[in-house]
Formats: C-alpha cells, sequence, structure tokens
C-alpha cells in the first residue's frame, strides 16, 4: 500500500516537472509580450466593435488598448474618436474597465461635456454603493472632470461624503475639495470651507493627511482654522503620510509665528545677573555663551513632536523639520535635536541628484549662518571620487564655510589635493583655488602660505586659462589685503612675468594689474617692470597689452604727483624761490618715456580698445589735468570679496528654491505673555469619530495597532493600549470621544446627537443592554462636556471597559 | 500642481506618459519646448551646464529624476506653486520609480516590462497622483497599490501551484484534509476583520501564499579615500551606507522582530520604513527592530556608518575596509621608473569570491603637453586579470575576471618607459591614485549581521504550512580611492 503511494507520488513529482516544463513554454506564448503583440495589432474597427462587445473580456482588452495608445503617446489612432464607446462602458461591473475609462475620462472630459455626462449617472449610482472603494473611485472620478457645469453636482456629492463611514471615501472628500476649489469658482469657497472644517475635525490619520494637503492647497492663509487642532496635530504628526507630515510642518511653522509669542532667552553664564531677552529675530544672534529658552508650552510641544520624525525615509520631512528648528528655536536646541545630523546623512546616503544638490545647498545655507552646525561632521563634504559637479561644487563651498583655526590645516591640505589632482573638473578646481584664499584670510601666515603654494604650483604646472585666472585672481585677493607683507611674493611675481613666459594672457594681466596697484605703496619696483614688459609688449596677448597701458599711464601719474610733493615739500623750505620749476618735466623722466614708448605702440595696435584707451589717457596727460588724472586712475580699488568673482552663477547661488524654502518668517509681535490659561484658543474642539460604525474590533488588529505605532507616550498596559492609540493621544485636552465599541448595527447616517450619544457601551452581549446603557450614558457625556478634567478619566473609564467588552464578545464568536 | 509625467529611456526617447488632463503636452510638444528654452535639461549629467529642472515657461516647471538602477529618466511639468517645497519634486519621481520596482517585484525595470504593462502603470500613476498631488490618503503604499490595481497572475505560476497542490493532496491527504478545515475555520473567524484596516502600509487581504517567507537582503556600498603617507596607509573619509531591504510573503498580520548586531559600529539615524514601531522615548535600537511588514519587498531601513568620527573614536588607524587591500611600491628597478601593486585578498568563512575585480590607475600628467605621448606605461608582469590602457592620457585599468578566489594575492608589476631622449629630471611620472572596484556576496563591511528574525505573533502556522526565513549580505564599492 505505503509502496504504491510513493509511487503514485514519484510518478506525480516527474509530472510536476513536466507541468512545470510546459507551464514555461506556455508562459513565453501567453505571457506579457505576446500579449501586447496581439493587442498592438488590433486595428481602428477592431477596436470600435470591441468596444460595442458584451463580452467583458474584449472591453477590457479594447480599453487596454486605448491606454496604451495614450501612454505611448502614438499618432496613429486617434483615441478620442471612440468617446461615445468608452463612455457608454461605464456601467460595466469589471472594476479594471471603470478604473480604465477614468484615466480616459482625466484625459479627455474637457474636450468633450456633452458625451461626458453620459457617464455622469452611472457614476453617481457608484456613489451609494456598499463597497466603500468603489464610492471613492465615483468621487474621484466625478471630481476629476473639469467641467464646471458638473461643479454644483460635485459639491452636493462632497456634502453627503463627508460624513461617510469609511476614513477613505472621507478622505477622497478632501482630495475632491482642492479639485473644485481650483476649478475657481468663488461662489463656493466658503461652503468647501466649511467641509474642510469638518474634516479637519476627523479622528482618521488617512482622513487629516488629506486634509492638512488641501488646507495646504486651498486655505493655507487661514491659520486660525487650526486653533482647535494644534496640539492634537503635534501629536498624531507621525501617524500621517509622510508627505503630509512635510505640508503640516510647514503649515504649523507658519502658525507658530502667527499665533505663539517668542521664546525668551534667559542667560545661564552669569549667575548673579540673570538677563534674558526674546529670541533675536536672525537666527543664530543670541550673544550670551550658555542660555536657555523659555517657549510657550504649545511651541515646546510641536518642537518634541518633530523628534519622532527623525527617522522618517521621506527627505522632504528631514528638511521640513530643519526649517521649523530653524525658525522657530535657538541654536542650542537645534544642536540638541540631532536633526542636522540626520541631514547629513540623507546628503550622503541619497542618490537622487536633484535632491543632493538642495540638500548640499540647505547644509550651506545653515553652516553659513551658524558654522558650528556642520563643523562635525565636516568630513562628510570631502569630494568623493564620483561625486557630480554640482555636488562637488557645493560641497566644497561648504568647506570653505567651516574653515576654522583648528581645521584649517587639514581643510587646506584637502583643498590643495582639489586643486592638483588632474582628473577634477574644470571648474571644481577653479573653485577649490577660490576657497583656498578662504584659507588665507584667516591669519597673515596663512595668507603667504597660500600665496606661495600656489605661486610654486603656477610656476611648474601647466595650467589652463580659467584655472591660471583664479588663480592670479586669488593671489591678487590676498596681496592686496595686506602688501606691504607680502612684498617677497611681490618679487616673485615679478620674477614669473619675466622667466615664465607661457603664462596665460589673463593671468599675466591680471599681475601686471597688481603691479599698478601696489605703485601706491611700493613704487621702486614697479618701473623696473615695466621696463622689462616694454621690449615684448608685441608679444603680449590683448588683456596684459591693455594693463600695460595702464600701468605706465599709472606710473606716470603717481610720478607727477610724487614731484608735486617734493615741489610743495621744498617750496616750504624756501619760499623765495617759489615758481623754480613748477612743471614736470617730461622729456627727462624716464617713467614718462617709457609711457610715450607704451603709448606708441598702442596707437596702433591691433585692438581698437586698446587705441581707444591709449587715446583716452593720452588726451588726459596732454590736457595737463593731472588732478583728474590722479583721481582716475590712483583710485584706492576696494579689496576684492570671494562672492565678487562667481563663475558660473547656477553653481554657486543657492536655487531660489531654496532661498524661499529658508526664508525667515517674522513673529507676530502682538502675541504676548506666555501664560493665558483663562482665554486657550487651542483647546481642543470636539472631534468627529467614526470608528464606531466599524463592525468589529478584533483582538488581533487590537494588537496591532497597539503596536504599529506606537506614538503613545503610555503602552504599558495593553488595555490602556486600545484608549491610547485611538483616544488620548489624539486629542490633549478636548473631549475625547473615542471608544472603540462592538455593535453589530448596520451603518446609517446619524445626526450629530445621536452620534455623541451613542459612544460609550461598558457590555456587548446583547443589544437590549446597550440600549440601556446608552441611555445612561447619555447624561455621563453632558456632564463630561461641561468639565473637560473629569473628562480625561472618564473616558478611560468607559474605553477600558468596553475594550475589555470587545475582546471578551470576539472570543465569545 | 502636476500636470503630466514622462518615463524616458537614457537616450530621452519616451517609453511611457501619464497626463492628467487635456490641456497637459504630450512628450513631443514637450520636447520642441525644451529644445527652445533649456537644452540643458538633455545635456548629460556630467556636464558642469547640466540642469535637472528648469522653467519651460510661465509657472511652469519641468523636473528631471534619473533612475541609477532601471537606467530611466523620470520626467514631471508642474505648475510653480510657492507651498511647494524645494524637494518634493525629486522626491516624488523617486518614489514612483521605487513603487513600480516594488510592485512588479524586480531587481531592475525593463523597457519592455513598462510596454507591455502600459495599463497597469498608467493605473498606478492614477493611485499615486490625486488632484495633482501625491495621493496623501495611504496609496503610496505598494500593497494598496496592489490591491487596487490587481497583479496579473501568471498561468504558469498557476499551473506550477496546481501541481504544487496536487502532489501534496496526495502525499499528505489526511494533513491536508486537516489543514483545509483550518482554514475554513480561519476563515470564517477572519471574516470580520475584513475591510477593516490594521496598518495602513499592509493590506488585510493581503494574498495567500503557500509557504510563509521571510527574506532580509543587507546591501552595504562603501565610499572611501585612503591616503598613502610613507609606508602607511590613513583614512582620510569614509562612510558605509547599508540597506536593509526585506521581502516578506506571510499570511495573516505578524509581528516580526528583527535582532541587528551592529558589531560596535555607529549606524547614526537610520531612516526605518513607516511600519518599524519606535519606543516611547523615540529612540531606536537596531537590536529591537519590531514590525507588521507590509506583503513583498519594502526597505526597512537604510543607514549610514560614519567612518571618520569612528576612526576618532576608536583611535585604531584604518588601514582598509572589506576584503582587498592594497599595497603598493613606487620607484623600483635600475632606473627606479618601476612600479608594483599588490592586492592581498582575504580569506573568510562566508566568502569564497569576490566578483568583477577592477582597478583603476591614475598617474599624473603634468609639465606634458595632453598632445604628446612622453611616455607610455609598461606592465612586466601581472599575476591574475589584464591591464588596458586608456585613450585618456595616464590612464589604466587592471580588470580581473567576473570572479575571483578569496585568500589570493594578485600583483601587478609594471614599468614607465619614456621617450628616448629625455633626460632624468623630467622622469616624474608616478601614480597618483588607484581606485578600487568589486564586489562580494556573505559579509558585510562593516560586518553588521542579522542575529535573529523573530516572528513574535500574529502568524498561524499550519503543520503543513512552513516557515521560510534568512538573510543575506552583499558587500559592493561605492567609491574606493588611495591617494598614493
Amino acid at each position: 500500500m505505503v509502496d504504491s503511494i510513493n509511487r503514485i507520488a514519484s510518478a506525480l513529482d516527474t509530472a510536476k516537472v513536466i507541468t512545470r516544463e510546459a507551464a514555461a513554454v506556455a508562459t513565453s506564448k501567453l505571457g506579457e509580450s505576446s500579449y501586447t503583440y496581439y493587442s498592438q495589432n488590433i486595428n481602428p474597427q477592431q477596436l470600435a466593435t470591441l468596444l460595442n462587445s458584451r463580452n467583458s473580456r474584449e472591453v477590457r482588452d479594447a480599453m487596454k488598448r486605448i491606454i496604451s495608445i495614450m501612454a505611448s503617446d502614438d499618432d496613429s489612432i486617434d483615441v478620442q474618436l471612440y468617446f461615445a464607446d468608452v463612455v457608454k462602458n461605464i456601467t460595466t461591473n469589471d472594476i479594471k474597465v471603470k478604473r480604465l475609462i477614468h484615466l480616459y475620462l482625466l484625459r479627455f472630459a474637457e474636450n468633450d461635456p456633452n458625451l461626458t455626462l453620459l457617464s455622469i449617472n452611472s457614476l453617481q449610482k457608484s456613489l451609494s454603493d456598499s463597497n466603500p472603494e468603489l464610492r471613492c473611485f465615483a468621487l474621484s472620478a466625478l471630481s476629476d472632470m473639469k467641467m464646471t457645469s458638473l461643479a454644483p453636482i460635485i459639491l452636493h456629492t462632497v456634502k453627503k461624503l463627508v460624513t461617510d463611514p469609511s476614513a477613505m471615501v472621507r478622505g477622497e472628500v478632501a482630495l475632491a475639495i482642492i479639485k473644485l476649489y481650483r476649478a475657481g469658482k468663488n461662489e463656493y469657497h466658503e461652503e468647501l470651507l466649511d467641509i474642510l472644517k469638518e474634516l479637519m475635525a476627523d479622528t482618521d490619520p488617512k482622513v487629516i493627511s488629506c486634509t492638512v494637503l488641501a488646507f495646504k492647497e486651498c486655505y493655507a492663509d487661514h491659520l486660525e482654522l487650526l486653533h482647535g487642532h494644534f496640539r492634537r496635530y503635534c501629536k498624531v504628526i507621525r501617524q500621517l503620510d509622510s508627505w503630509s507630515q512635510s505640508y503640516l510642518i510647514e503649515l504649523l511653522i507658519k502658525y507658530c509665528k502667527q499665533f505663539l509669542p517668542k521664546p525668551t532667552v534667559v542667560d545661564r553664564s552669569s549667575e548673579d545677573s540673570p538677563r534674558s531677552c526674546p529670541l533675536p529675530d536672525n537666527y543664530n544672534e543670541i550673544e550670551y555663551p550658555l542660555y536657555d529658552v523659555v517657549n510657550h508650552p504649545d511651541l515646546d510641544l510641536f518642537l518634541q513632536s518633530l523628534n519622532r520624525l527623525i527617522y522618517s525615509s521621506n527627505p522632504a520631512v528631514i528638511l521640513a523639520s530643519c526649517n521649523a528648528l530653524y525658525q522657530l528655536a535657538s541654536p542650542l536646541q537645534m544642536k540638541n535635536t540631532k536633526f542636522i545630523e540626520a541631514l547629513v546623512k540623507t546628503v550622503s546616503t541619497t542618490t537622487n541628484q536633484g535632491n543632493k544638490e538642495i540638500l548640499l545647498q540647505a547644509v550651506h545655507f545653515l553652516s553659513t549662518l551658524d558654522q558650528t552646525l556642520s563643523l562635525p561632521y565636516i568630513k562628510k563634504f570631502y569630494i568623493l571620487p564620483k561625486d557630480s559637479i554640482v555636488a562637488s561644487v557645493w560641497k566644497i563651498q561648504i568647506l570653505s564655510t567651516l574653515i576654522n583655526e583648528s581645521n584649517v590645516k587639514e581643510i587646506f591640505k584637502e583643498l590643495k589635493y582639489y586643486v592638483a589632482s588632474a582628473h577634477l573638473p574644470e571648474k571644481v578646481v577653479i573653485l577649490a583655488v577660490k576657497s583656498l584664499s578662504q584659507c588665507g584670510q584667516l591669519s597673515t601666515s596663512w595668507e603667504s602660505h597660500v600665496m606661495k603654494w600656489l605661486i610654486d604650483h603656477m610656476e611648474s604646472h601647466n595650467l589652463s586659462a580659467s584655472v591660471l585666472d583664479a588663480y592670479v585672481n586669488v593671489i591678487r585677493m590676498l596681496v592686496q589685503k595686506n602688501p606691504t607683507k607680502h612684498l617677497r611674493i611681490i618679487f616673485k611675481l615679478a620674477d614669473l612675468l619675466t622667466a615664465q613666459r607661457s603664462l596665460a594672457d589673463n593671468a599675466r594681466a591680471g599681475i601686471v594689474w597688481l603691479f599698478g596697484e601696489i605703485a601706491s605703496i611700493e613704487f621702486k619696483i614697479c618701473p623696473d617692470v615695466l621696463r622689462k614688459l616694454i621690449p615684448m609688449f608685441s608679444d603680449e596677448g590683448p588683456e596684459t597689452r591693455c594693463q600695460i597701458l595702464v600701468l605706465s599711464a599709472k606710473l606716470l601719474s603717481y610720478d607727477i604727483d610724487n614731484f608735486k610733493q617734493e615741489q610743495i615739500a621744498a617750496s616750504d623750505e624756501s619760499s623765495d624761490e617759489k615758481n623754480y620749476q613748477n612743471h614736470y618735466d617730461f622729456s627727462s623722466s624716464r617713467i614718462s618715456k617709457m609711457y610715450e614708448a607704451v603709448l606708441y605702440l598702442a596707437k596702433y595696435d591691433d585692438e581698437f580698445d586698446i587705441r581707444d584707451r591709449a587715446r583716452m589717457i593720452s588726451s588726459l596727460f596732454d590736457s595737463g589735468k593731472y588732478e583728474i588724472v590722479s583721481l582716475l586712475l590712483q583710485a584706492p580699488k576696494p579689496s576684492a570679496r570671494n562672492n565678487d568673482f562667481i563663475i558660473s552663477a547656477r553653481l554657486e547661488v543657492h536655487a531660489q528654491e531654496v532661498k524661499d524654502f529658508f526664508k525667515m518668517l517674522p513673529w507676530n509681535t502682538e502675541i504676548t505673555g506666555i501664560a493665558e490659561t483663562d482665554n486657550d484658543v487651542r483647546k481642543g474642539v470636539e472631534l468627529k469619530d467614526y470608528n464606531k460604525y466599524k463592525k468589529s474590533f478584533s483582538s488581533q488588529s487590537f494588537i496591532s495597532n497597539n503596536s504599529a505605532r506606537s506614538f503613545t507616550s503610555n503602552s504599558n498596559s495593553n488595555l490602556r493600549g486600545v484608549n491610547d492609540s485611538n483616544g488620548s493621544s489624539v486629542s490633549g485636552k478636548g473631549n475625547i470621544n473615542t471608544v472603540t465599541s462592538h455593535n453589530g448595527k448596520k451603518y446609517r447616517l446619524q445626526s450629530l446627537d445621536e452620534f455623541f450619544s451613542d459612544i460609550p457601551e461598558r457590555k456587548s452581549k446583547s443589544k437590549k443592554i446597550i440600549r440601556v446603557e446608552e441611555e445612561s450614558s447619555d447624561d455621563n457625556e453632558d456632564e463630561s462636556e461641561e468639565s473637560s478634567d473629569e473628562d480625561e478619566s472618564d473616558d478611560d473609564e468607559y474605553s477600558d471597559s468596553s475594550s475589555l467588552g470587545t475582546s471578551s464578545s470576539h472570543l465569545e464568536l | 500642481m502636476y500636470l503630466s509625467f514622462y518615463i524616458t529611456d537614457i537616450k530621452n526617447k519616451l517609453v511611457f506618459q501619464y497626463l492628467l488632463g487635456a490641456t497637459a503636452p504630450s512628450f513631443k510638444h514637450l520636447w520642441t519646448r525644451i529644445l527652445s528654452t533649456c537644452p540643458q535639461l538633455l545635456e548629460d549629467s556630467s556636464s558642469d551646464t547640466y540642469l535637472d529642472h528648469a522653467m519651460v515657461g510661465r509657472d511652469l516647471e519641468v523636473y528631471k529624476y534619473f533612475s541609477i538602477t532601471n537606467k530611466l529618466n523620470y520626467w514631471c511639468l508642474t505648475s510653480t506653486a510657492k507651498s511647494k517645497g524645494p524637494l518634493d519634486c525629486f522626491t516624488f519621481l523617486e518614489t514612483i520609480d521605487y513603487i513600480l520596482l516594488e510592485y512588479f517585484d524586480k531587481d531592475k525595470l525593463s523597457i519592455k516590462k513598462l510596454v507591455n504593462n502600459y495599463d497597469r502603470i498608467s493605473l498606478i500613476f492614477n493611485c499615486c497622483i490625486e488632484a495633482g498631488e501625491p495621493n496623501v490618503s495611504d496609496m503610496l503604499y505598494v500593497n494598496k497599490i496592489k490591491e487596487a490595481v490587481p497583479e496579473r497572475s501568471d498561468l504558469s505560476k498557476l499551473i506550477s501551484s496546481t501541481a504544487h497542490n496536487l502532489q501534496q493532496a496526495v502525499q499528505l491527504p489526511q494533513q491536508r484534509q486537516q489543514q483545509l478545515q483550518q482554514n475554513q475555520f480561519s476563515r470564517g473567524s477572519s471574516l470580520h476583520v475584513e475591510n477593516e484596516e490594521i496598518v495602513p502600509w499592509r493590506t488585510s487581504r493581503a494574498s495567500k501564499h503557500e509557504n510563509n517567507e521571510l527574506y532580509l537582503d543587507l546591501l552595504e556600498t562603501f565610499h572611501v579615500v585612503f591616503e598613502k603617507k610613507k609606508s602607511h596607509i590613513r583614512l582620510v573619509n569614509g562612510n558605509i551606507h547599508g540597506t536593509l531591504d526585506v521581502r516578506s510573503y506571510l499570511n495573516d498580520t505578524p509581528l516580526v522582530l528583527v535582532k541587528l548586531n551592529t558589531m560596535g559600529n555607529d549606524i547614526g539615524i537610520p531612516s526605518l520604513h513607516e511600519c518599524v514601531e519606535i519606543n516611547d522615548g523615540g529612540v531606536f535600537s537596531p537590536s529591537n527592530i519590531t514590525f507588521i511588514p507590509p506583503d513583498g519587498k519594502f526597505r526597512l531601513l537604510e543607514y549610514c556608518v560614519d567612518l571618520d568620527s569612528q576612526v576618532i573614536k576608536s583611535g585604531v588607524r584604518m588601514k582598509s575596509i572589506g576584503l582587498v587591500s592594497l599595497h603598493f611600491q613606487n620607484g623600483l628597478g635600475k632606473d627606479s621608473d618601476e612600479f608594483e601593486l599588490s592586492l592581498n585578498i582575504e580569506n573568510l568563512k562566508n566568502v569564497s569570491q569576490v566578483d568583477d575585480l577592477k582597478l583603476d590607475l591614475q598617474f599624473n600628467v603634468e609639465n606634458s603637453d595632453s598632445n604628446e605621448v612622453a611616455y607610455k606605461i609598461k606592465i612586466l608582469r601581472n599575476t591574475h586579470g589584464r591591464f588596458e590602457n586608456s585613450i585618456i592620457m595616464g590612464q589604466g585599468q587592471w580588470i580581473f575576471d567576473k570572479s575571483t578566489a578569496t585568500g589570493t594575492v594578485p600583483v601587478l608589476h609594471g614599468c614607465i618607459e619614456y621617450e628616448t631622449g629625455r633626460s632624468n629630471d623630467q622622469k616624474n611620472v608616478d601614480l597618483q591614485t588607484v581606485s578600487l572596484e568589486y564586489s562580494y556576496v556573505g559579509q558585510s563591511a562593516s560586518g553588521i549581521y542579522v542575529e535573529a528574525i523573530d516572528i513574535l505573533s500574529g502568524l498561524t502556522i499550519g503543520k503543513n504550512t512552513k516557515l521560510y526565513k534568512g538573510a543575506k549580505y552583499k558587500t559592493q564599492t561605492g567609491d574606493y580611492q588611495v591617494r598614493l
């Protein structure tokens, strides 16, 4: 017996192998590709036939074909020709076909409003379907038709469905509000606002998620609507969809700025005289080294609620939280929350280039305000070999904001490596050079160190013109700041000009210009430099030629001035020889001769610009108004700042959206005083809870509900857990009407009074008892509404007992 | 507000488009618009004028996201709105890419897959976008989407499962009977939770699986830069980026506990899937990760080990990471123009081979005009693989076979041949950086491993259904550079 069974089993085993093979063959024939092939061969006539077929499978094939045509942007068949054929299929029972028709209508309803009306009836019928998904679908399909004539119908539907027992449908109502609002009819805005208010009081996180979106999109200015929900939203924020979380944070930032008093900063550095001041308007402007911040309790609540979002996988949430801390908290608080660490982590793990750029900009923005924020993560901003140009550029910019005495050695080394490495893109190298100047600005010794290194590197390497330009720019900038201290470097530059003939034109021009500027401090060397330049004038590039011309003019102007001053000095000494030699002797001055020579050369230059300048300068000198000459040529130049030479605005300037995002909002100065207990605007308002419509609350889901999102503060006991996760955690102070109940009743719409009277139930064994309980609890509820203090404890009791009841009843089932 | 979405291949040829209204432009129209207003959008990402978002009209913006895994470009056209966060569009496109991957349960989406499933993908987009915004009513969870857009049930799946059932029915008729009864029983009792949502990311109607399976995949990608100073190697900066992906095919609503042993690594602030529970203090501990998994594939957590701070804290000088360490000698031979590279591939119990090992050698090219070839690299001896000179001056690659056994010490010995007639002091070419690329399976770079996978509650295991669980480890290099 056993033997035979074994035999059969082994036979079946081989049969299984065979069937598997057959299956493999079959899939290759009946797989997706072959279906696509079949589908693509449906011609326009067939398409119409299939759409009018009674066989639902054929209709489905036809719809799939139509959607494929739409999705592939195929011009060969105009799918709008089948409008009527498509729309009339909306009566089908096949949900997939319905959804496909929805896609079709979403796209084409506007083009043919009359035919679209064909589908309205069937969709409206679905609105009262027992399946919430169908109701949801119907509402979404109806509201997606962008037809103004339909607006009243949709508004009516929305009003009806706002009390739907299914959270999914109520969420869809919130989304329909957005669509209606955008349709542009101002007359509906008021009514829609009322519906939104109702939805805001919902207890279901899914509905809140949608409502937050609708609020943000349509009524973001009506921040006062958040009064009654502020505390509750702070507590449920973790339960929301991650997109809604980021929207809600932005909304609550605005709310806090508008309705909460400014935090006070209390000095803690000196014990004897406690000083305090309001939080400064700009970030990081607190002057006390040690301080505490006293917040309004509601602000504390909001900031604390953010802590739970630190593990979010949506970078938008992390960024929004950082913004909240930036806007509402002190730098010290920000450091304590670790959100910067999360931000930096997101930067280094994301593979999304667009996000990476913006996140790096955000880090850069924050570190320009407060270096210490990102100092601990400085090595995260060293360039990695595979970083894109944009990322590298922003990393270098961040590095240059973080330079200080303690890390300059290391950063300098790293930047030096970037500058010297041949394989990095040119823009990155240029930026690294630029950042070197930031190192140089720390101290004089670093200044000369940086310059020395740059000049050495310039001498020994074959650099491209734009990189050299950056070198010279940086050197120029550093020298200009403190010329007397860097004479040795200046001498070296003079050597460079003569020795390094291959130096690019722009670099030479920059150095020549520098000598023109140094002439005021160290005149002695300049004529010599000019002398050496003149013989090679014709070999120089156009920029250098121009600068040589300017240099010669400058030198002459200085020389004339010197002469005059000597004259005055001399005349002071011997007043009797007043008009002895009042005029500068052009013919005997060497500088003047050099100037003449350069001018002569320049007058016949190829470049019209140089010829022009030569004429201008010569006419100035010829007219003899040397004061004007010295004003023009000796004007002190402002020392260049790092921002003055931007290589590429796109790479170096914050994107507008980042600027907008971090725009500091002003605090509302009218709100003052931290304690305002008597007139609490943020007192929780009545909530709308639809949980009681649920048929049962099984023990299984109860466990998971408790464990899945343990956002509650105390979940020590399982029984309390139910209550926590549904009730008290949701509303801080408000009336808590959230109790899960077990009643096998079929859902029907109830009035608000019925709704409140229905909630507390202690036992749920039979219907009769329930009714008794309902009556008795009616009074309780009324009382609890009057005194909110008792309310909480009362509710705890109710829920404890009721959840006991439910679980026991479930066991009985 | 989003107006339309497009998916294109790398060459920007349209694969799929989803338009949210009659006024939304088709990709052809958008294309001509982009060409005229901002062609930088179409440039390669390595070019420095490249843009990933731009204005294409008044109040109209185009965003572009390149999915590295799928080699697809995702585009969206949105209207400019003040309330839009700077990250929203890119993140949303990334999310959609991820949803498609999870929906089809693939590691990589092929264009063919997209073309074959136009209807399905259109429906997925329809689920994800409502009112021109991301659908926040929990529809961005793949389980929800799967419910709304059912997967195609393959014929092969049907046949093989029938065969399997048939076999079981014969082999164990009695047990089967029992199980059937059990099934009926459990189905009877579960009627009440139907339609009721337990957690938003898992539907109560999660498909019934034949076996209960739960697999973890730990993938670590490390980015490190080392610097050679005299004889020893020092870490310049580095981090390890780890992802823990889960494939869960469990029936009912189980509560799963995963214990991760971090081996003393600090995983910082990981980003977690919504399903992970966080205790009251709001602090996450990797040794106690509890969650109710969504059905199918999902990313449980993503972390980043900061090697810099770890090195500072421990005070240990980090010489290498992963399995392969590099040794290098310059200036060998009688003219001191030879160099030797040797790799030491550690022997590990769990890892038998290293895959796709490749070294990029970068020589400095200073003082030489790019058009004048002054030297060339000649390989004298190599124990493994082959050496390729690159077209770009001063670069070469040492490429290994598909797999290299662990415990070997490959050596590359080469010299730099200068053109004759060069004076000695001009011979200053040497190796500047070496980059490594490899991957291996069986161990994570940081040593982090899964200590335990427990199913705490919620799973009813019949006598005939088995529970399979396991963890897999993979390490790969993101950046591995040694500066010499």
